[in-house]
């Protein structure tokens, strides 16, 4: 089941609110007064398909700790060649979907055609591992189709899992990154710190959540 | 010192004559519009005179009289050096945009120096040899007993044109004259230790140095990072003594909620008393509450509320002398700037007119091609020496307050040289630093060693630049003939502004450069601080 949360920033000083449109995925910035005219508000949640999902007033983030980074490993044969064609169709995604759709569409996948349970650490590594295929920069700026692969195994295995669509606030900086519970998964934490999390996919096995988890 | 007017001397030549208002013992000959420089100085008249009998002791004359403590990068930035033997009269020139060659001649007035000639090919080049030669033959003309040495050479000699690579230094009435490579003297002190004693060497030569530096009381701008820990705890374990003290900038916005943690490490590691002070006060072009006067135009401008308020909250503390981590960057070996980084292609210059814009990315195509014909490193080092010059961080205050830079010294760029060369911290890599990350790990707290990347100052530019959009457009409006006059488009500045306030999220890199000079420009019109953003 996946739930769709979204949440405006609203930065007080720059009388600014940012948010990430669901459809495309851009960064929005307009004066925090237009959301407060309903009229406006509610024509900018239908465009944005921002109707679909749940506004909530905050979403937990827990990134004091640097969580795991993950390791060199390499994988069989055959998970080498899903790994790479999932990377390439991640790249698709992120490139030419709806952002609320690939993420509906990852989420159907998963629950169609589940695996057996792996652990998170090892998701992140193969995750890493189709990356590097790709990419040989130790950084890449790939976090939306890192974010939706890491997104559809962890949610193939079993977990429960967010993917996040955050924004640095008021510059025009986004990043993408999953966790669980709020807490940041594979990402170095003073990276991700300088991103509030705006727009996020919830793949739970539990009933729809409409509060911060 | 950058002259404003574009002025000709009698023959129609270009030149400039201009005088401003400069520390003592310094003063000016105008350049032209596009901020060539002259700059002399003149030592007071009881002051004895040193014998410059060799081109060492030329570089001794400049960096005792002109940049106190301070090493002499002087090479690297102007082109042409002129000492007055008797008297110890320093003349400089540099270039504007880019360090381009000059043209020289001595007549009447003196020394007269120039960026362009109005006739092409009317002047002679000569190289570093030629140049020595005929400057020499101009120098024995000089009577020993001349003040003003650059105004009483012999009149009627050509142009000649210095050649980009020479720095051609004059001693002037003693017919000593020499040329030098755009190079820091390297003498590879260091070439002999292996790795273990250059990082010894490196600790030992920054302890004491921070100890030679500290005038007294000393408050060392701790921001958390590695850079400033490594200064503060080299100069805690020097001088374990004396009460320093640790000035700390806290911002209230959610990219700077974990920095405190690295802040209150850095401080219980040094065990000093700390002044936190709101930086969401003082962001980029909010008004300062001290007059700096930097000789030249400088980046720096743009945060002078920043500096104002570190430097003024150190003289409340009782501070004489001000230290933070700036050049750190260029001495550890972790400079990024690269061909890649420093040569970019398709920058934007959008501000600009295009006769200037062309004339800038001639600019950087020569200095491109300047570093493609070098060692990779060297010019990194030469590249990161400049960005560190440039960063000198003024003092508002001089006979209360020192800001010299507390890493720099001869020694210390000697040693991040041979950082440079080593193999082993050939690239900076991920997560950055690997020199300081080994060299000063016995001094750094865990926390601060371990943490990988620095908070981003992105979200303070932006908001300083929204929040003065209003003065800054004010500031834009008074100086348009100037800013018209030498190719930067106002109406165009105006417009980036507007839409950095909107949050369109502009390339604010250009605008902040402009509007920088613009500060500069406007604070050495009026005394009073916040003059310059007044709307």
């Amino acid at each position: 089941m996946l739930t769709t949360l979204w949440r405006p920033l609203v930065d007080e000083e720059s009388a600014m609110a940012f948010l990430v449109s669901a459809r495309t995925g851009e960064l929005l910035a307009l004066p925090a007064a237009e959301l407060r005219v309903e009229a406006r508000a509610k024509i900018l949640e239908q465009r944005e398909r921002l109707r679909r999902a749940s506004r909530v007033e905050a979403m937990d983030v827990d990134d004091w700790e640097q969580g795991y980074l993950g390791r060199d490993m390499r994988p069989g044969p055959l998970d080498r060649l899903a790994l790479r064609l999932g990377w390439i169709l991640a790249l698709a995604l992120a490139r030419w979907a709806r952002l609320d759709s690939a993420f509906r569409g990852l989420e159907a996948l998963a629950l169609r055609f589940p695996a057996r349970r792996s652990d998170v650490a090892g998701i992140l590594d193969a995750v890493a591992f189709a990356e590097r295929s790709f990419h040989r920069a130790a950084r890449t700026q790939q976090c939306l189709p890192r974010t939706m692969l890491r997104f559809f195994l962890l949610r193939r295995a079993g977990h429960d899992v967010e993917a996040n669509i955050g924004v640095w606030v008021p510059t025009p900086m986004m990043h993408a990154w999953v966790s669980v519970h709020g807490r940041t998964l594979g990402e170095e934490r003073e990276e991700v710190m300088h991103y509030q999390p705006c727009l996020r996919f919830v793949g739970s096995d539990a009933p729809p959540c409409r509060e911060p988890c | 010192m950058l002259t404003l007017e574009r002025s000709a001397s009698g023959d129609g030549r270009p030149g400039w004559r201009m005088r401003l208002d400069l520390p003592a013992g310094w003063w000016s000959q105008a350049g032209p519009a596009s901020g060539d420089i002259l700059l002399i100085y003149q030592p007071p008249a009881r002051m004895e005179a040193p014998t410059a009998a060799s081109i060492r002791s030329v570089w001794q004359v400049l960096q005792q009289r002109c940049f106190p403590r301070l090493p002499v990068l002087l090479g690297l930035d102007y082109a042409l050096v002129a000492v007055a033997g008797e008297t110890g009269a320093v003349s400089l020139a540099r270039g504007g945009i880019g360090r381009t060659a000059l043209f020289f001649r001595f007549d009447d007035a003196g020394l007269v120096v120039a960026d362009d000639l109005p006739r092409p090919g009317e002047h002679e080049d000569v190289d570093p040899d030629g140049v020595a030669a005929y400057l020499s033959n101009c120098a024995s003309a000089v009577p020993a007993d001349t003040v003003h040495t650059t105004r009483t050479l012999q009149a009627g000699a050509g142009w000649r044109r210095v050649p980009r690579s020479a720095v051609v230094e004059l001693t002037l009435g003693q017919s000593q004259v020499g040329t030098t490579p755009h190079q820091l003297p390297v003498d590879e002190p260091y070439r002999d230790l292996d790795d273990d004693g250059l990082m010894n060497a490196f600790r030992d030569a920054i302890a004491r140095h921070a100890v030679a530096r500290a005038v007294g009381r000393t408050a060392v701008e701790l921001s958390g990072g590695i850079d400033s820990t490594t200064l503060a705890v080299a100069l805690q374990s020097a001088d374990p003594a004396s009460s320093h003290c640790g000035m700390s900038l806290t911002y209230p916005y959610h990219e700077f909620r974990h920095e405190q943690r690295y802040v209150e490490a850095a401080y219980a590691r040094v065990g000093w008393q700390g002044v936190r002070l709101d930086g969401s006060r003082t962001l980029l072009f909010d008004s300062p509450t001290a007059v700096f006067d930097p000789p030249e135009p400088t980046r720096l401008a743009s945060g002078y509320a920043q500096l104002s308020a570190v430097t003024m909250a150190a003289i409340d503390a009782g501070a004489r002398s001000l230290f933070n981590g700036h050049g750190a960057d260029q001495i550890f070996g972790m400079s990024p700037y690269d061909r890649q980084s420093l040569f970019k292609p398709g920058i934007d210059l959008g501000l600009l007119h295009a006769p200037l814009a062309a004339r800038v990315r001639e600019h950087i195509d020569a200095m491109r091609r300047v570093h493609e014909d070098g060692d990779p490193r060297g010019h990194r080092h030469f590249f990161a020496g400049l960005m560190l010059y440039d960063r000198w961080v003024p003092s508002p205050v001089g006979s209360d307050l020192a800001c010299d830079p507390a890493l720099l010294s001869v020694e210390t760029l000697q040693l991040s040289w041979e950082v440079f060369r080593r193999p082993r911290w050939a690239r900076p890599g991920y997560p950055g630093k690997p020199f300081a990350r080994e060299a000063f790990a016995p001094w750094l707290p865990p926390c601060i060693l371990e943490r990988r990347w620095k908070v981003g100052y992105d979200g303070l530019y932006r908001r300083g630049l929204a929040r003065n959009a209003t003065r800054l457009v004010a500031m834009l409006a008074r100086q348009r003939e100037h800013l018209e006059s030498i190719g930067i488009s106002v109406e165009r500045c105006i417009e980036r502004i507007e839409r950095c306030r909107a949050f369109h999220f502009e390339n604010m890199e250009l605008l902040i450069g402009v509007l920088g000079y613009c500060v500069w420009r406007e604070t050495r019109v009026s005394a009073r601080p916040g003059d310059a953003l007044r709307t």
